[in-house]
């Protein structure tokens, strides 16, 4: 299996008023294609920085980073932003912990879609783009998918508009998939739904997936492998059977541990 | 033999009217709740069981029907009368910094209700407040600090100590760890268990999480779009649920462990979202 | 038996020290506010060089120079001595103004953020109130009631006082919606007890910021109102008056009559800002 995502020795530092404040130290990894791995944490754990330094996103917070991420073959620490552009949406999706942040609030759904297939030529006509957009939605579980496309974003509910967003994510059929904690704001029927979705598209398609999470029922449920975040640092990776069965460092086990003791009760 | 409930509600209705259209969050619901008992009110959202919690605490008016505590009903009762009932039901939010005033110190905050009840000298409210913050585990030299001083879980132990230094027979917990960190939700955990023990409290436990259901609560009660569809002891309800939209509910729970196999796809066409 | 003392996660809320920039803002009510101290003190205090009510004929419409730093105007008034004996009346009464208005407002504010039939009334009152124009209305009452400062101060509060109301009101709206103020119902507070213990102290730092523009405000109004002759009696001298004089003569090629009380008004404006924008950071930061 080839690699698609190789971090190595990134540290990102936040730069505030009082100085650089380590968010990410020295942390190393490898994704291999078709995995579906989740990046684990707790608040404060600095997984969502990372993941936007992986998928070279804009932060409000100014930041300095060092070491390689090399997603696909594309550094995306050091390639400005113009360059990067061809591959998103092509090999790269992202969706994030609220759909309603990313999309568009006053466009209706259809034109968000053209502008997304034309800007990288997928398709010449507008009629085009609302055909493979009506296709997609239907493959992510939409049941009246052109009345979708014809409203607005805000005529969605939480679960719909989430699935929206993963439908818009992957209609080009990317070969990885950056989820943020895709699923926090949604209620637990809703979020089997939708992981259950990121999985259907791991499974058929051989879509790479790096979810992020602080929910160890989604890691334990969907993932092949985890990377345990704590304060920045990368404490534990492993096969997710494997970190449940021995955890090697003790946070892993107390992380762990204070779950799963409840489960077997 | 039946005893008196501590709290009971009987055909609670209640309706909010946004942008002209109107719905029943609540409707017609009743309940029961017993000394010493933990029930859980389970639902997603929208089910109304958030908006149940507030009606049982007098932050909302109920539009019809009963709210009683030990078997009299709020209703005959004058606005002050009630207010003096609200020491024995007592509240937990979900959310810590924000259920704390930012402008006074958690001795104040965690006094209050004495003072509110006018029921200790100022020597009782300090003796008695020490005593809160110990008994959820904070040190006393808390009580000068100021909310944003402390961390999440810190906040929420506060927010315990208020809702039980005034010696309450039910405390409503609104998703009382859902905004805490995985580690710190175990040690609040503890502490609210240790504290039904140990004071012989009632809990009304509000939550979507079936496993803090599992592991705390003696029944519990499904909550959808304004009623109760399934009720009965949590063994029951999370081993046996006869309700379709509660075995939806169980089933959409993701075990924490490694032991059953993954969950297979059943990639359906289910956006009735 | 009681749950061992721990030690919880390291973070601590966001909203806290950023003790770098509390000095500055401590800083920049400080400079914004020492140029209207010394002004103040300086007319009050300070011995004038002339006589700002007693005109010297002889000296009339003197350029600046080095027996009238700022000239003189028509009347033959030394523009220095006037501008700094000006402030003796136009700040003290727009602070008075402005506290008015707050004293008058605040309450009302708070009590028009509850749901009960009062806060209905109160808040067409101040619709009604903002829809006249302040002029007309201190004209109007001028005619009835004479010239003086009462009229003045009623001018500032008609002004002020609106916006008072309806900041605490929105800033009172936000607190009650808070988790904070739903716990206080719960343990059964007293609709009284809630306004004074929670809502009162979460929203007397935005009024306090409020204040220092309603008098920043208040001094342009009293400016005003005394340019068209409303207010100040001759020959007490005030700014407004001064840049009435100057205006009548500013044509004839006397710049300095009008600018130099002008600039007395700007500096005092400018710095009311300055120390609202660094009280707010300061409120905000909290």
């Amino acid at each position: 299996m080839s690699t698609v995502l190789s971090v190595k020795n990134v540290a990102i530092d936040y730069l505030v008023k009082e100085g650089a404040k380590p968010i990410v130290s020295d942390i190393s990894f490898e994704v291999k294609a078709g995995e579906m791995v989740s990046l684990v944490g707790e608040s404060g754990s600095g997984k969502s920085a990372l993941v936007h330094v992986i998928a070279a996103l804009p932060r409000s917070v100014q930041s300095r980073v060092t070491g390689s991420v090399d997603l696909l073959g594309y550094d995306m620490v050091n390639t400005p932003a113009a360059r990067l552009r061809e591959m998103r949406g092509t090999r790269l999706g992202f969706v994030g912990q609220n759909p309603f942040g990313l999309l568009h609030p006053i466009l209706p759904l259809e034109r968000q879609f053209h502008h997304v297939l034309s800007a990288h030529k997928k398709t010449k006509s507008k009629a085009d783009s609302a055909r493979l957009a009506e296709a997609t939605l239907e493959s992510v579980g939409i049941r009246d998918p052109r009345s979708v496309l014809k409203g607005y974003a805000n005529q969605l509910s939480g679960g719909m508009a989430q699935r929206v967003v993963i439908g818009m994510a992957t209609i080009m059929e990317p070969e990885v998939l950056i989820a943020d904690e895709p699923t926090t704001a949604l209620d637990p029927t809703v979020q089997v739904q939708i992981l259950d979705l990121l999985a259907a598209l791991n499974r058929e398609r051989g879509m790479t997936v790096l979810i992020v999470t602080h929910d160890l029922g989604v890691v334990a449920n969907y993932c092949d492998k985890a990377l345990v975040l704590r304060r920045g640092e990368l404490v534990e990776q492993g096969t997710v059977a494997a970190l449940f069965t021995e955890p090697k460092h003790p946070y892993t086990r107390e992380l762990f541990l204070s779950t799963s003791e409840r489960v077997e009760s | 033999m039946t005893r008196t409930p501590v709290v009971e509600i009987r055909n609670l209705t209640k309706t909010f009217k946004r942008h002209g259209l109107s719905f029943r969050a609540v409707d017609d619901i009743s309940l029961t709740i017993q000394a010493g008992e933990t029930l859980a009110l389970i639902g997603e959202s929208g089910s109304g069981k958030s908006t149940t919690g507030r009606l049982i605490l007098g932050l909302e008016k109920p539009d019809s029907g009963d709210v009683l505590f030990q078997g009299e009903s709020l209703q005959t009762k004058s606005a002050k009368e009630v207010r003096k009932l609200r020491a024995n039901l007592t509240v937990v939010f979900q959310e810590p910094f924000e259920s704390l005033n930012p402008r006074l110190r958690i001795g104040a905050i965690v006094g209050e209700p004495l003072v509110v009840q006018g029921v200790a000298s100022a020597e009782e409210r300090v003796e008695r407040t020490a005593r809160a913050l110990e008994r959820v585990g904070l040190s006393v030299s808390m009580a000068d600090r100021f909310p944003r001083e402390l961390s999440g879980g810190q906040q929420q132990r506060v927010g315990i100590a208020r809702a039980i230094i005034g010696n309450p027979q039910m405390i409503v917990l609104d998703e009382p760890t859902a905004s805490l960190d995985r580690t710190i939700r175990r040690q609040i955990g503890d502490v609210l268990e240790e504290l039904k023990r140990d004071l012989n409290l009632a809990y009304l436990l509000i939550t979507h999480d079936i496993g803090t259901v599992r592991q705390v609560s003696d029944r519990s009660a499904v909550m959808l779009q304004g009623k109760i569809v399934e009720i009965g002891p949590t063994a029951e309800i999370t081993g046996d649920p006869q309700h379709p939209y509660t075995q939806r509910l169980i089933g959409a729970e993701l075990p924490v462990s490694v032991a059953k196999p993954r969950r297979t796809l059943i990639p359906g066409k289910e956006a009735t979202l | 038996m009681v749950t061992p003392i721990v030690i919880d996660e390291a973070a601590v809320p966001a909203a806290r020290t950023r003790r770098h920039n509390r000095f500055t803002d401590y800083a920049g009510v400080t400079a914004g506010i020492a140029p209207i101290v010394l002004l103040l003190l300086a007319s009050l205090i300070l011995p004038l060089p002339y006589s700002p009510t007693q005109p010297d004929p002889a000296a009339v419409t003197l350029p600046p120079g080095p027996q009238h730093w700022f000239g003189t105007d028509g009347s033959g008034f030394d523009v220095l001595s006037r501008t700094i004996a000006s402030a003796k009346i136009d700040l003290p009464v727009a602070f008075g103004g402005a506290l008015l208005s707050l004293v008058i407002g605040v309450p009302l504010g708070l009590l028009a953020s509850s749901d009960r039939w009062f806060a209905h009334l109160i808040m067409r009152a101040t619709d009604v109130l903002q829809s006249l124009p302040l002029l007309i209305v201190t004209v109007a009452v001028v005619s009835l009631a004479g010239n003086s400062i009462g009229n003045v101060i009623f001018g500032i509060v008609l002004v002020g006082a609106p916006g008072f109301i309806r900041l605490v009101r929105s800033a009172a709206l936000v607190v009650r919606s808070s988790r904070y103020v739903d716990a206080a119902i719960a343990m059964g507070c007293s609709p009284l007890r809630v306004l004074r213990v929670h809502v009162f102290p979460n929203v007397f730092s935005i009024a306090l910021v409020q204040f220092t523009l309603a008098t920043s405000t208040a001094i342009i109004v009293i400016a005003g109102l005394n340019f068209l002759g409303i207010g100040t009696a001759a020959p007490t001298p005030s700014w407004g008056v001064m840049i009435r004089s100057g205006a009548d003569v500013i044509g004839q090629g006397y710049w300095w009559v009008a600018t130099f009380p002008s600039l007395a008004v700007v500096l005092v404006v400018v710095s009311l800002n300055f120390v609202s924008r660094s009280l707010d950071d300061l409120v905000a930061g909290r």
